[in-house]
């Protein structure tokens, strides 16, 4: 994208420009890099964009006032009535009924009738009501809500043991359930994909089915793999939940996603992504995502290494850090193109061998949205 | 004056927004759940323009979906959907308005029912320079004429593109074009902002 017409652009053409607009209120990270960057080359930019991004938030059009739970509840009366509307079909779907002649005989009207009613009844009580009652509940996307409004029946494992519990699930994936946990899932996945409801921690080890993705759902974080292993934890009462990749890739969005429908169903991994090593952080009052490196990454990298340099070029130092523990480290490369490193770096954690670099180098690391950044002024040799 | 050009993409993934309007045809109730779910807020804020009636409004969204649900037969598969259900609301709200006879439905031109109130969020501003600012773009908005505000609104509140706006209001695109101009030509008084920033402080002095 040319930013170079935004030099000329006065305050109000920064509120009225669409591109200008979706930074401010719906930042990626794509948009936030490129402005990020264009203000560290204008910085006598920096204030005319403060104040055009203060108007842009503060200009809102007067709302009346309308909660999640108020749509929540609106959507299901609405499927209430359509679900009416559509009653009477039902009992049509079920074809074979036409070709028996008893059903010309009046006990049987009665009897179905009977039948019918009772069984609108119990349709409306076990499968209206609790949605209803549920509606009018906060939806918080609780693992009690989630098994509430399922319809059809699950299977739950609820680990009482007091120590860990392994559970082996039917396509092979294993759970190793923390005391205290459960899960609930449709026995033998018979559905589209393979969906888990999770109260609690446990770990993961997702057996590879490309054609049918995994889907964990934890107080409103949906968690979706194809197949890797990672640990979910979203305990009822945490503010939080928190999941954090040992292997393979992942993708996470929240419940209310807009697109939720479409992320659990395709066949991509959308969202955002998590690579090993990687952990997110899902707020769940804020409904906000933030990615950051799990407290002690650990080597995902084939063959051991050996984390032994000697008057090693630092590019050559990250890109061995890169490749063992699979993370991202962002740096200037032509300023620390000719910095050797002599250092034996094998026992240590990676967050200290980064802090001996960094001491050598007189540099600092910091972890941005899940990557290492290295600020360094270059070496004196 | 550099106009943002139409390559802005704001439009939310069409085709994951066709399988679902294409799921919801063929009677899947999940689908009618995550349709309804997706679009209810953005309807019910352009709903506020015609009525400040909650109670009506959600009444008539949910007439709405019910009302597509029982035809989903014979309704289209290739529709814009945003405009589409924007569109069927508010033909659907001006029919069941309070008050209102085919006559000045038809002149809707000087009845007052499309009514934009913008406010001043003032969390978001900490410089008092920066509050008077809104404040200007904010009377700006509130005199643009009805049409140029509904066309900015659309656009900037609702990010739709040309087209569906056209397709919302029921005008041809290049009048779109036309009226937003205009509207920008209005918003972007620059001299008049300061000007007025100055008399305001000014006569908050006494």
């Amino acid at each position: 994208m040319a930013m170079k017409r935004y030099l000329q652009y006065r305050i109000e053409d920064f509120v009225w420009d669409q591109a200008f607009r979706q930074w401010v209120l719906l930042p990626t990270r794509e948009t936030d890099a490129r402005w990020q960057q264009w203000l560290a080359e204008h910085p006598d930019k920096v204030a005319l964009v403060t104040e055009a991004r203060a108007m842009v938030q503060s200009l809102q059009l007067r709302e009346l006032p309308l909660s999640d739970q108020e749509i929540r509840y609106a959507v299901q009366r609405t499927l209430g009535q359509a679900r009416k509307q559509q009653a009477p079909f039902i009992p049509d779907a079920d074809g074979p009924v036409r070709r028996l002649p008893f059903y010309q005989h009046t006990w049987f009207r009665i009897a179905a009738s009977l039948i019918l009613i009772a069984g609108l009844g119990l349709w409306a009580w076990t499968v209206q009501l609790p949605s209803q009652l549920n509606a009018l509940m906060r939806p918080d996307f609780s693992y009690d809500q989630l098994i509430g409004t399922r319809q059809s029946m699950l299977t739950e494992t609820v680990n009482r043991t007091g120590k860990v519990m392994p559970v082996k699930l039917s396509d092979g994936s294993l759970v190793i359930l923390k005391a205290g946990s459960r899960i609930s899932y449709v026995p033998g996945f018979s559905g589209r994909g393979r969906e888990v409801f999770l109260s609690g921690e446990a770990f993961f080890e997702v057996t590879k089915n490309p054609a049918r993705p995994f889907l964990i759902y934890a107080n409103g974080l949906v968690t979706k793999v194809l197949g890797t292993s990672f640990l979910i934890r979203a305990y009822p009462k945490d503010p939080e939940v928190v999941v954090e990749v040992k292997t393979g890739r992942v993708a996470v969005f929240a419940q209310t996603d807009p697109q939720a429908s479409r992320k659990t169903s395709d066949r991509e991994l959308d969202g955002v992504v998590l690579t090993p090593n990687q952990k997110i952080v899902f707020e769940r009052s804020e409904v906000r995502l933030s990615k950051s490196l799990v407290a002690d990454p650990q080597v995902v990298a084939g063959p051991a290494q050996r984390f032994s340099f000697d008057d090693t070029p630092l590019p050559t130092v990250f890109a061995t850090l890169e490749r063992a523990y699979g993370v991202d480290i962002v740096y200037d490369e032509e300023l620390l193109a000719n910095c050797p490193l002599t250092a034996e770096l094998a026992d240590q954690p990676l967050f200290e061998k980064l802090d001996v670099i960094c001491r050598v180098i007189e540099a600092r690391y910091e972890l941005i949205d899940g990557q290492i950044v290295i600020n360094s002024r270059g070496c004196k040799p | 004056m550099p106009m943002s050009g139409p390559y802005g993409s704001s439009s939310p993934d069409s085709s994951a927004e066709q399988q679902l309007w294409a799921r919801f045809l063929a009677g899947e109730e999940p689908a009618f759940d995550a349709l309804m779910t997706t679009y209810y807020r953005p309807l019910f804020r352009y709903a506020t323009r015609f009525s400040r009636d909650k109670e009506f409004i959600k009444d008539c969204i949910q007439d709405l979906f019910l009302y597509l649900w029982e035809r989903r037969a014979s309704l289209r598969t290739d529709v814009m959907l945003k405009p589409y259900l924007m569109a069927s609301l508010r033909r659907y709200m001006h029919r069941h308005l309070p008050g209102v006879t085919p006559a000045t439905e038809l002149s809707d031109d000087k009845t007052q029912l499309f009514d934009f109130e913008f406010s001043v969020e003032e969390q978001f501003i900490d410089q008092e320079t920066t509050f008077y600012r809104s404040r200007h773009m904010q009377q700006l908005l509130q005199t643009l004429p009805r049409r140029q505000k509904e066309v900015v609104y659309l656009k900037f509140f609702q990010e739709m593109e040309r087209e569906q706006i056209a397709e919302v209001m029921d005008i041809a695109p290049q009048t779109v074009s036309n009226l937003l101009q205009l509207a920008l030509k209005h918003l972007r008084q620059y001299w008049k902002i300061e000007l007025l920033t100055l008399l305001v402080v000014h006569f908050n002095l006494f």
